[in-house]
């Protein structure tokens, strides 16, 4: 059943996200034309006021296209958001609470689907990128650059790729499932459950960062002038790990005990 | 058979408020039984009860005998009294759900009703009125081979020629070792296809009894006893 | 024919009796097959379980019988579809009267206007 449910939640958000992915592509290949156009200004020297005009431009158009970028990260999130809300607990949820399935395996296929869009939005946001320095790698010192950003980063990818892939990882599951538990906390509300689902999620944040403060305080790790920073960083992302690890966990399990327990759709 | 659905104290409360207090029924299979209340009577809570879509506070509910849960909601074919078309679906697209989640839908049933009722399986939800709406989710919950039939206001919002025909429909329809449980407050247009009936007041049931045998006992219509029993 | 059923009385026998005017009206005329059960229920409107009851009844009362498989069927007995008539047909003649009666008018009187009506047409 979860392969209907991955295929009809599939179906259902396919059509919020094509439209904006699109948009991003045509964006990025717009911005790809704009790039050459002033490389080739500087190749050719020419210092008109067409050139100037459109160097101006596409400034301006490189900071509208990384407001872009960052806004369909922030989309991505609202739309499995709305569609969470939408089938789950509104009218639509009449159907998707009486179809045969389990409620745990609803709440499956809606982070699985949220994992894959956020993996779609990541790869297709590298291909751009690269479509961006296509041509021009080899002017480009990649290498060089990456070499100096994690000496400056005093080793820490180096050390901690397996960390910071195991938290990107978590946080692909992590992320939805604090919005469902959200959503199904405000539930419980009898009245104004979107505000209910809004202030428990302000409610879980604050509570986290409190929690994360006091844990590095308390273990001693977050005493940054007193230890080597290599120290500190692997203290912070084992407990980063269990966190999320233990954030997911709770967050499944509270979705699943409210949406199968406690629904009361009206 | 055994009976398909059973309420035995079951008690509902939002709140301090109480839609259903200590209600205790049983459903045999073969019937077409008429749940009458007035508004706030506690009827679709009931109904929403089987479907798992509200739990009871207290009391225990069970469906062919098993809880509520994937396999009671494979037997249950629900008509809500909301409309839980998405609007960019075609008509088409909510029929191959359907066949696709519901191992007991028969599609060609559904698209026979589709044009006797004159409604295009390519058109999205979104152009269709509100009233067609209705019609199309009907047609998806009887065109299931279901042991149960939950309809809530069934034939509330439709004009009275397809009230007809939608009458017409759940009496050739259903499966005959199933069972059909209609909501509404119309009674007098349904009381020659119910065989059985609740009176639901205030969350308690006041009576269960036979159409005809509230004829022959009181020598009134189900209907007029309704308008006795409920005058404000 | 369109069903119609009144609000005071049972409507299994209200059927009962609509049937039974098919059956001696000749609509289902003696040794033919009845419809199924659903699909007279479908016709009329009305739950199959009241419609499987009404010809119950019907079948109590010697009208029409049923073969195990293959259906229900109208009695090949013509004599017992004319003494059915017949005795509907003095029942509703018995009540005009009852109610002629009550208008004021005598036997005698009421055969006149019989006649009288009749030789208008």
């Amino acid at each position: 059943m979860l392969g209907k449910l991955l295929k009809k939640d599939l179906k259902s958000t396919y059509r919020l996200f094509i439209p904006l992915l699109c948009g991003y592509g045509v964006a990025s290949v717009l911005g790809k034309i704009l790039f050459e156009i002033v490389l080739s200004q500087e190749q050719f020297a020419d210092n008109s006021g067409f050139f100037n005009g459109i160097t101006i431009f596409t400034f301006l158009y490189m900071g509208l296209f990384i407001i872009y970028l960052v806004a369909c990260y922030l989309m991505t999130s609202v739309f499995v958001i709305y569609d969470f809300y939408k089938t789950m607990v509104s009218d639509h949820g009449y159907l998707t609470h009486t179809l045969p399935v389990k409620t745990s395996s609803l709440i499956w296929s809606k982070t699985l689907i949220s994992a894959f869009w956020h993996i779609v939005m990541n790869l297709i946001v590298g291909l751009s990128v690269l479509l961006l320095f296509t041509g021009h790698l080899r002017q480009i010192p990649v290498m060089y650059i990456l070499e100096n950003f994690l000496d400056s980063m005093d080793l820490m990818f180096k050390n901690y790729t397996f960390y910071t892939g195991l938290n990107a990882f978590i946080n692909l599951f992590n992320e939805p499932l604090l919005f469902f538990a959200c959503i199904a906390v405000g539930q419980l509300w009898k009245n104004h459950r979107v505000l209910g689902a809004i202030l428990t999620y302000i409610g879980v944040h604050v509570f986290t960062q409190i929690l994360s403060t006091v844990v590095l305080v308390v273990s001693g790790t977050g005493n940054i002038y007193f230890n080597s920073s290599q120290f500190f960083y692997t203290g912070y992302m084992i407990y980063a790990t269990m966190f999320s690890i233990l954030s997911t966990v709770v967050c499944f399990l509270i979705t699943n005990y409210i949406l199968s327990r406690k629904l009361n759709l009206e | 058979m055994s009976t398909i659905l059973e309420y035995s104290h079951v008690t509902k409360q939002f709140g301090s408020m109480y839609a259903l207090s200590d209600v205790s029924l049983t459903i045999e299979p073969g019937h077409i039984i008429g749940l009458l209340g007035p508004n706030g009577s506690g009827k679709t809570t009931l109904i929403k009860l089987a479907c798992g879509l509200l739990v009871p506070s207290s009391g225990v509910l069970s469906v062919c005998g098993g809880p509520v849960g994937p396999e009671s909601k494979a037997r249950i074919s629900y008509l809500p009294d909301k409309n839980y078309l998405s609007e960019w679906m075609k008509v088409s697209q909510m029929i191959d759900l359907f066949h696709d989640f519901y191992d007991n839908f028969d599609r060609n049933k559904a698209y026979e009703m589709l044009k006797r009722l004159n409604i295009n399986p390519g058109q999205k939800f979104k152009t269709l009125s509100k009233g067609t709406r209705e019609k199309v989710q009907l047609i998806l919950v009887m065109s299931r081979n279901a042991d149960l039939y939950l309809l809530d206001e069934p034939i509330g919002g439709v004009d009275p020629a397809a009230r007809d025909y939608i009458l017409q429909t759940i009496l050739t329809n259903y499966n005959e070792n199933g069972s059909i449980l209609i909501s509404t407050h119309l009674i007098s247009d349904v009381e020659q296809v119910l065989d059985q009936i609740i009176f639901l007041k205030n969350g308690v049931v006041t009576l269960q009894s036979s159409v005809d045998g509230i004829r022959e006992q009181y020598g009134k219509s189900v209907d007029e006893l309704f308008r006795e029993v409920f005058q404000c | 024919m369109a069903w119609q059923f009144d609000s005071g009385r049972p409507i299994y026998t209200q059927l009962l009796e609509q049937i039974r005017i098919l059956i001696i009206s000749g609509r289902y005329p003696a040794g033919s097959k009845l419809p199924s059960v659903r699909d007279l229920a479908a016709e009329s409107s009305v739950n199959p379980n009241t419609m499987q009851r009404a010809l119950a009844e019907l079948e109590r009362s010697g009208l029409i019988y049923s073969q195990r498989t293959s259906g229900r069927f109208v009695t090949e007995d013509e004599e017992l579809v004319k003494k059915m008539k017949e005795s509907i047909g003095q029942e509703k003649i018995l009540t005009f009267f009852h109610e002629m009666e009550q208008l004021g008018y005598g036997a005698d009187e009421i055969i006149d206007l019989i006649h009288k009506i009749i030789s208008h047409d």
